[in-house]
């Protein structure tokens, strides 16, 4: 992961008002795409760690 | 990922290029210099490389140029590179009776060992080598005159492809397609007769997806004609100035306005920027905001707020068995004190309402500078009107004294300033997100992107819910949300260090006109000192841009690619071509240069001093043999008149 792709996953992860474990792995994720090495698995591992409000 | 070139050969190709073969050895030489006449072939081994690098698909004009004459029905160019270590051989089979090419690449150390039909590359390089990419490294003095207008989107695409960034778009179509899986699983297992309701609800949603794409496809057009309406007036003025100063009598006048008007645009943006900043602060715009602030303070001071009996504390008491008092606490009365906790304040509210106070106390020793900011302001902004009428008075003299070209460069550019408000007004009503904007133009979902976004978002819900996968597809939903403002902030960020690092070089490059880069918004955006905002700047002084804008984009990257470039120093000075050639080759891992040999002095000088480097002549003899030498001593003395490389000669 470069320099810059690090520094804003960080800064925006920072702000999204998410579970610390949320961020962790949304920001390892990003790390697996960078070299194309991720599955269907590993994103749907962070989709399901998201926290939504139940209601609108 | 490093990919170098070590080779390529011609046959049966235009200019002197037939059974040709040139090699650079594996690992290749860092710097090689090819020298070659004009008229050998230069800019048609260009073509070929980004050709053979992209693999394109080229046009049956664009195939038939390569042919070298009526007699040859078939040409072939092979370009050897290595990736990774790993050596590929990209052929390009050139029918020119069909007007056809047919790609072949052979793999060494594979298992068949021979040629495979197509453009077979790694997937990740694939992607990276689009036909308007490879013009970024197979650079001539064509791609440096249009640097700075490069189209907004392909500037962006580049930077995203090269620091890989589109994976991160990648990422979020696969989202997108793990959600419609999840959709479709989960309708399967929904009733039969909803089935057609469902495939309705998804036509609907791709309706409306297909319909966003259209009119951000819209967007981009209008983006790009916009800007190239204010670069061709900007052109214009140019044009107008230069024309006006042409004459003796007008020229000190031109150049006292153009002084005045430079000096008002640099406190126009000084006394803007300091304004804007004090509408951050609401006390220093105006005495009643101080007042009516103060007045507050004043009250929360009153206020009284509990320090210690907030919501928690009446939380905790209905917790325990008995009241401070001695008296017990039941089910009824514990539900009681949780109603009436509702009345006191959280901690965390307790603390906001402290800030608010203690920020409200500094107020009240506030001064107000907004006005008198806001008054310097509209004085420049006058004076700025001012000049400009005396501008256009000095123009209308010029044409009533019978100037017949300036009239003619002031009507073209009031047509175009004609077209731009039009262009604008076409643009808010497709991007406005404010309703009594949208209300004005008359738009909807069909003809406005934030309404039809909000539609498409409708429909997903729609859809969504119709799947019973609503949760999923809102963290899906929040998920691509997150990862595009990552992507997003990481081009900003990436962009910002180009723009530093392009200023830097150009520091070193054209260190007396002080002219840089202002932003990167796709097409570069330039300002000197001289001239704030500019606009016009020479052929030299593009090429060193792009030479320092290029670099810095390269430089950094996962991908080390060979830089090729088609003379690199014709239209630079001395000065410059010998900064040019001792800064530039050093930031990158390998490069080659197709010079002429007036493009020698000053431009290969700073190489005689360097290892490493492949000096190589190729020409054609009085008998039209083509020749290639590989000594520094003829490369130095070689000559040439140019005239299609035929009587070049070496020799003092």
């Amino acid at each position: 992961m470069n320099e810059e792709l690090n520094k804003a996953s960080k800064e925006v992860l920072a702000d999204s008002g998410q579970t610390h474990e949320f961020q962790r792995r949304l920001h390892k994720l990003l790390e697996l795409v960078t070299t194309s090495n991720y599955t269907d698995a590993d994103v749907r591992e962070v989709i399901e760690l998201t926290d939504v409000a139940e209601e609108d | 990922m490093n990919v170098k070139l070590i080779g390529w050969r011609y046959k049966n190709i235009r200019g002197g290029l037939n059974d040709v073969e040139v090699t650079l050895g594996n690992p290749p030489s860092r710097w090689t210099l090819i020298q070659m006449p004009n008229g050998m072939g230069k800019t048609t081994t260009m073509h070929l490389f980004r050709a053979a690098f992209s693999g394109e698909q080229l046009a049956p004009e664009d195939v038939r140029a390569f042919r070298p004459s009526d007699k040859v029905c078939t040409g072939e160019f092979e370009l050897i590179i290595s990736i990774a270590e790993q050596v590929y051989r990209i052929t390009l089979q050139l029918n020119y009776d069909t007007g056809t090419v047919a790609y072949h690449t052979a793999r060494a150390k594979t298992q068949s060992g021979g040629k495979q039909l197509g453009h077979v590359l790694p997937q990740e390089l694939k992607s990276l080598l689009t036909t308007q990419f490879t013009r970024l490294f197979i650079f001539d003095g064509e791609l440096a005159r249009q640097i700075r207008d490069l189209n907004r989107e392909n500037a962006a695409d580049a930077i995203k492809t090269l620091y890989r960034l589109d994976r991160l778009s990648e990422l979020r179509a696969r989202i997108e397609r793990l959600v419609i899986e999840e959709q479709q699983r989960s309708s399967g297992t929904t009733r039969t007769q909803t089935s057609q309701g469902l495939k309705a609800l998804r036509t609907r949603l791709d309706t409306a997806k297909a319909r966003l794409s259209e009119l951000k496809k819209r967007q981009r057009t209008l983006e790009a004609t916009l800007r190239e309406s204010r670069s061709r007036v900007a052109e214009f003025d140019a044009a107008i100035r230069d024309h006006m100063q042409q004459d003796n009598d007008f020229r000190s006048r031109v150049n006292d306005l153009e002084i005045r008007r430079t000096a008002i645009d640099k406190e126009l943006v000084d006394i803007s920027k300091s304004t804007l900043s004090e509408l951050r602060n609401p006390a220093a715009i105006h005495p009643l905001i101080i007042n009516e602030l103060s007045e507050l303070g004043h009250k929360m001071q009153r206020l009284k707020l509990p320090k210690t009996m907030s919501l928690e504390f009446f939380h905790e008491l209905a917790e325990q068995a008995s009241c401070i008092c001695g008296r017990g606490i039941g089910p009824q009365e514990k539900e009681i004190i949780r109603t009436n906790a509702k009345n006191y304040l959280s901690e965390d509210q307790i603390g906001v309402v402290n800030a608010i106070k203690s920020a409200v106390r500094q107020y009240e020793q506030a001064t107000t500078s907004f006005g008198v900011h806001a008054q310097e302001l509209s004085d420049r902004i006058a004076q700025r009107h001012k000049l400009n009428g005396d501008w256009d008075r000095l123009q209308a003299e010029r044409v009533a004294a019978g100037d017949v070209e300036l009239e003619r460069l002031k009507n073209e550019k009031s047509e175009l300033e004609d077209e731009i408000p039009e262009i604008e007004d076409q643009l808010e009503a497709l991007t406005s997100t404010d309703t009594a904007v949208q209300q004005r133009h008359g738009v909807n979902e069909k003809s406005n992107i934030p309404l039809c976004n909000a539609e498409v978002r409708e429909r997903q819900k729609a859809l969504a819910e119709a799947t019973g996968t609503v949760m999923f597809s809102k963290k899906a939903t929040l998920g691509r949300e997150l990862i595009e403002n990552i992507e997003r902030r990481a081009l900003e960020l990436i962009k910002e260090r180009l723009k530093d690092a392009t200023n830097a070089k150009l520091r070193t490059l054209i260190p007396t006109e002080h002219i840089r880069v202002a932003r990167i918004s796709g097409a570069l955006e330039l300002e000197s000192d001289l001239l704030g905002s500019k606009q016009q700047v020479s052929e030299g002084q593009s090429l060193a841009i792009a030479y320092a804008f290029l670099t810095s984009l390269f430089e950094q990257a996962p991908y080390r690619l060979p830089f090729i470039v088609d003379s690199p120093a014709g239209s630079l000075d001395l000065r410059v071509r010998r900064e040019v050639s001792e800064l530039i080759p050093n930031l990158f891992d390998q490069m080659i240069m197709f010079v002429i040999s007036s493009e020698r002095e000053g431009f290969a000088e700073p190489f005689y001093a360097r290892k490493d480097v492949i000096y190589r002549t190729i020409w054609r003899d009085e008998f039209d043999t083509t020749k290639i030498s590989d000594e520094l001593a003829f490369f130095q003395q070689f000559h040439s008149d140019d005239n299609g490389g035929k009587a070049a000669k070496a020799g003092k």
